[in-house]
């Protein structure tokens, strides 16, 4: 298997960050300079089971390359064919994005996955990341000329009940490997048809850290896991899957519509060992069903939150029809007022019904 | 002397006395001249010389009359009579007096003449006398102007009326035989005096000073004086200025003799000139503030060695103590007066000085537009507008130029603060930047090391020690980052108290359990508690500036380390509360730690870092009071919350946009 590299502009730096990716021998990163990729590109030799790349490469000295302008030029010899499909991924500090970027997502094409070097040396921060990268490398060797239902890993029948008409057709009008398989890691990577395990327990009331019976559940919910290419590496559930594993045994209540006392009852029916999940204070709200994009962007955190009782949250990117809408909690969200991702409306509201409550 | 000595060493010409006994029988002091003709040259100050020495209490002295008018022109010198006659007993001493002056001598004459023999002088005594008995007392020397019939002459020019008796405050310094030190401040007159306190410049916080492990037998005397107009009469000020400008300093007399070069012109040793030139310094604190002396009393020189040339001591242990101890002594004074100067210009109610010059000025413009349509002539009494205009002109002109010194150090003082700031932000930007690198390289050797080492708990134990210092860096380093990119925005805005209190304490709690402290907050869930416009890193400066106060408090204390900050709205206004269990704070210091250069802590040596020197400045807490001041807020000392021993409330008025 082909090694990653690792574009940086600062030798000790990114001689680091490829040594503690590749410490364990999971995944191989080479650190290389902007230039010598450069080169190899201009040579058509810039091979790789993926590239990791730095946005600012200033401190460089023998190079003007900046990360999003050679990840253009790169995508555009992709285009080409004449450097073959790899997945880039955008690594680096958040206040260089936001030195470089902004709120400007045109760049936000280019890459496949946008990873910050902030939190890498948390813990169990490394191996997760190790998994992204070798799942969207599988996504790249495995996407080919595949349905989009097949890539999923399920019939079409299913595919039509629980995946995205939309996601279909984008996927068939894309004509180019790393066209698709940007595509495919957009739906793993995104809360919309699938669901990560966090999402999963907010969406059933549990609180798994602290329910040992989550296992057993988990385990009871492979049939609507996802079983696509590279489930090894992103653990995903149907989020439609589950809303119909749900009605098998409460057909009279959807689940969206049950608070955390209503679903905690049904399940611990058949479960053991489940313990209710707390909403917090700054979260309220007896139905949660999604997490706080503005907690988890500034702690890593997920905090769940129930969307009657929180504020829309524009992403910087147009999200897609098959996406989930983005929230804030409303704690947070008050506590952050000033931010103009925020629905001021929403906000309005909310806040005028606490006044109200008080 | 006696009478031989008077004869043969006073009315002979070539005298072999300096020659025979080249050192004073008493104090041993080296003879100066050697013609034997000095004495001839009084006459050209004065008509008549009358020389009066006594050697003992119980017996008669000797007086010597010269009237240099009997010198006549080809008269023989044995036919001048001089007259040699016994007076009254007296303590022991020699007193010359110059009369009959040929010139008329002015006072500012007199002054420079004093100037002229100033260095002829020890500037005053600093050894209590019973710690050097038989020591050489020096020379003293005043000017007087000759009485009138019914008065006593009058005092021109001594130490006293030159220098000392204008400056604004003594500082002393003892260290005692075991080497304990002390100081005090006395005959203050910009504030209050300060008794004796126990110090150590490597301990300064307060408590127990250990003494000093090497300095014995110092006693140091140091008149201080802020150069300013203000603080003197015209008159005296250039005087004074002038005076202190050449002559100020610390000098440092080693048992009885002065040692060169220290305290001469340019000599620097305790490195206020350069501490001041820094400006990290903000209050008067360079040699020309100074006038003292240090003296030693080391006759066995066992802790004291001169350089072989003779200029200088060597810098064995006890100089460089010594060195830290006085500069020590010295800033933590002027600190304490620049202090209690600054609370008495707020007490003058000269806050807001623009505003009182500015009325001052519309008065006197006022005033001139009411001169202008005032006839010709008619203001020949100097009481009309256009007198009273210029008057009024001239007065804001004075004003002018005290508030332009008055912001002249406001300026140096915000160059600083903003210097301090930039360099701590690019600090921790930069290593902001690296503390990932670092993170994961260090977390492959300690894997490595840790595989290497299995079973090894108290390898295990130092990893987990490292990784938690590194950790808690990095905790540090984040939340300075986030502040000083904060910063880059100018613009005020509300600023949401509850946000940071809880990002203050996403920050620092992992910092405040290194020195076993437990950071604990309350803040409301789901309200904002918006302030007025203000910038968010100015919360985040007040916290931060309670934090490190709380820190040193606790330090100071054996108790459980608990700090508690809470956020909530209190009666329309936003509150935040700092509480912490550490040893208190004064009654009667409640109303002075938001003052500036206030500090309960002695300062760093001259040769400190400049970080040392950022370090219990007394600015920290007059920081906090200008932030809240600003944003129309108020800081204060409260009672302290149940299972605390302080609690400092900031109360800052609430958004109205919410």
């Amino acid at each position: 298997m082909m090694d990653w590299l690792f574009i940086d502009d600062s030798r000790e730096d990114r001689d680091s960050f490829a040594g503690a990716l590749s410490a364990d021998g999971i995944v191989t990163v080479t650190a290389i300079s902007a230039t010598e990729a450069r080169t190899r590109l201009a040579e058509s030799k810039l091979e790789a089971a993926g590239l990791l790349m730095d946005i600012d490469l200033s401190n460089e000295s023998q190079s003007k390359e900046s990360g999003l302008g050679l990840t253009a030029d790169i995508r555009a010899a992709q285009h080409r064919e004449t450097t073959p499909a790899f997945p880039i991924v955008r690594f680096s500090y958040r206040d260089k994005v936001a030195a470089n970027i902004g709120s400007d997502s045109s760049s936000d094409d280019s890459f496949d996955l946008k990873i910050d070097k902030d939190r890498l040396s948390n813990e169990g921060v490394v191996a997760s990341v190790q998994q992204k990268l070798l799942g969207v490398a599988e996504v790249y060797a495995g996407v080919g000329k595949s349905s989009t239902a097949e890539v999923f890993g399920l019939d079409e029948e299913h595919w039509a009940a629980w995946g995205s008409r939309t996601f279909s057709e984008e996927l068939r009008l894309s004509d180019r490997t790393y066209v698709k398989a940007r595509l495919v890691v957009l739906g793993l990577v995104t809360s919309g048809f699938l669901i990560s395990e966090d999402v999963l327990a907010a969406r059933l009331g549990v609180d798994r850290g602290s329910s040992k019976g989550w296992a057993e559940l988990t385990k009871a919910l492979s049939s609507i896991g996802y079983t696509g290419l590279s489930s090894k590496h992103f653990q995903r559930w149907w989020a439609r899957g589950l809303e119909e594993w749900w009605a098998e045994s409460t057909p009279d209540n959807p689940l969206a519509g049950t608070n955390i006392a209503d679903r905690h009852a049904a399940l611990s029916k058949r479960f053991e060992g489940l313990v209710p999940l707390k909403m917090r204070e700054d979260s309220p709200g007896q139905r949660p069903w999604r997490g706080c994009e503005l907690t988890y962007e500034e702690t890593g955190e997920f905090l769940p939150l129930d969307p009657s009782r929180a504020v829309r949250f524009r992403a910087r990117m147009t999200v897609p029809d098959w996406a989930d809408p983005t929230y804030a909690a409303l704690g947070p969200a008050i506590k952050h007022a000033e931010d103009p991702r925020l629905d001021a409306g929403d906000l309005k509201r909310l806040q005028s019904s606490l006044r109200k409550a008080q | 002397m006696d009478r031989g000595e008077l004869v043969s060493g006073f009315l002979r010409l070539a005298s072999d006395l300096k020659v025979a006994e080249p050192l004073s029988q008493r104090f041993g002091r080296q003879r100066a001249g050697r013609k034997g003709i000095g004495r001839f040259s009084t006459q050209r100050l004065g008509s008549r010389l009358v020389l009066r020495t006594w050697q003992d209490s119980n017996k008669n002295g000797l007086q010597l009359t010269i009237n240099w008018s009997d010198f006549e022109r080809g008269r023989a010198l044995d036919k001048i009579p001089v007259w040699l006659e016994e007076i009254d007993p007296r303590h022991p001493g020699t007193r010359i007096e110059i009369s009959d002056l040929r010139d008329e001598w002015t006072e500012s004459q007199i002054r420079r003449c004093w100037r002229g023999v100033f260095n002829l002088q020890q500037p005053f005594p600093v050894a209590p006398v019973e710690d050097r008995p038989g020591e050489d007392p020096g020379f003293e020397v005043n000017f007087y102007r000759k009485g009138h019939v019914f008065s006593d002459p009058e005092l021109i020019a001594n130490f006293e009326t030159e220098i000392l008796s204008h400056m604004h405050a003594i500082v002393e310094l003892h260290v005692d035989g075991d080497g304990a030190a002390d100081w005090r401040l006395t005959h203050n007159k910009l504030g209050e005096d300060v008794g004796w306190t126990r110090i150590h410049h490597d301990e300064p916080e307060e408590g127990a000073p250990s003494p000093y492990a090497h300095l014995r037998n110092v006693w140091m005397k140091a008149y201080y004086a802020v150069l300013e107009p203000t603080e003197f009469s015209p008159m005296v000020y250039t005087r004074v200025r002038e005076l202190l400008r050449t002559e100020g300093g610390i000098r440092l007399y080693r048992n009885g003799f002065r040692v060169i070069p220290y305290g001469e012109p340019g000599d620097d040793w305790l490195q206020l000139d350069e501490l001041y030139a820094r400006r990290t310094i903000l209050f008067p604190i360079a040699n020309r503030n100074w006038f003292g002396v240090i003296e030693l009393n080391d006759p066995e020189g066992n802790l004291f060695e001169e350089h072989t040339s003779r200029e200088g001591l060597i810098e064995t242990p006890a100089f460089q103590e010594l060195r830290d101890v006085a500069s020590s002594v010295l800033i933590t004074a002027a600190r304490k007066i620049a202090e209690q100067r600054t609370r008495k210009t707020r007490a003058g109610g000269r806050t807001e000085p623009t505003e009182f010059f500015l009325q001052r000025l519309r008065d006197a413009a006022r005033r001139a537009r009411e001169g202008q349509e005032e006839p010709e002539g008619t203001d020949e009494t100097g009481t009309g507008p256009k007198s009273e205009a210029a008057k009024l002109l001239g007065e804001a002109e004075t004003i002018i130029e005290s508030v332009r010194a008055e912001f002249a150090d406001d300026a140096a003082m915000l160059r600083l603060l903003a210097t301090l700031g930039l360099t701590a932000a690019e600090f921790s930007h930069e290593t902001g930047m690296t503390f990932q690198a670092v993170r994961l390289d260090f977390q492959q050797v300690f894997a490595v090391a840790l595989e290497g080492r299995a079973g090894d708990n108290e390898f295990a134990n130092l990893v987990d020690r490292a990784r938690g210092m590194v950790d808690r860096l990095d905790a540090l380093t984040s939340y300075l980052n986030e502040l000083a990119s904060a910063r880059s925005a100018r613009e005020l805005a509300p600023v949401s108290a509850s946000r940071s209190v809880e990002e203050f304490a996403r920050g620092m709690s992992q910092l405040a359990a290194r020195g076993e402290t437990e950071l604990l907050i309350q803040t409301p869930p789901l309200d904002g508690l918006y302030t007025k416009p203000m910038h968010r890193a100015e919360v985040a400066s007040i916290l931060l500036n309670f934090y490190s106060n709380s820190m040193k408090a606790m330090k100071r204390t054996k108790g459980a380390r608990r700090i508690y900050v809470e956020a909530e709205r209190d009666d329309g206004d936003i509150v935040i509360r700092f509480s912490d269990t550490g040893d208190g704070i004064r009654d009667e210091d409640r109303e002075r730690i938001f003052d500036l250069f206030y500090t309960t802590r002695a300062a760093s040596p001259s040769r400190a870092s400049t970080l040392e020197e950022s370090i219990g400045t007394g600015l920290g807490l007059w920081i906090v009071r200008q932030i809240v001041s600003r944003a129309d807020g108020e800081a204060a000392v409260v009672d302290p919350i149940e299972g605390y021993s302080t609690t400092l409330e900031v109360r800052l008025a609430a958004s109205e946009e919410e």
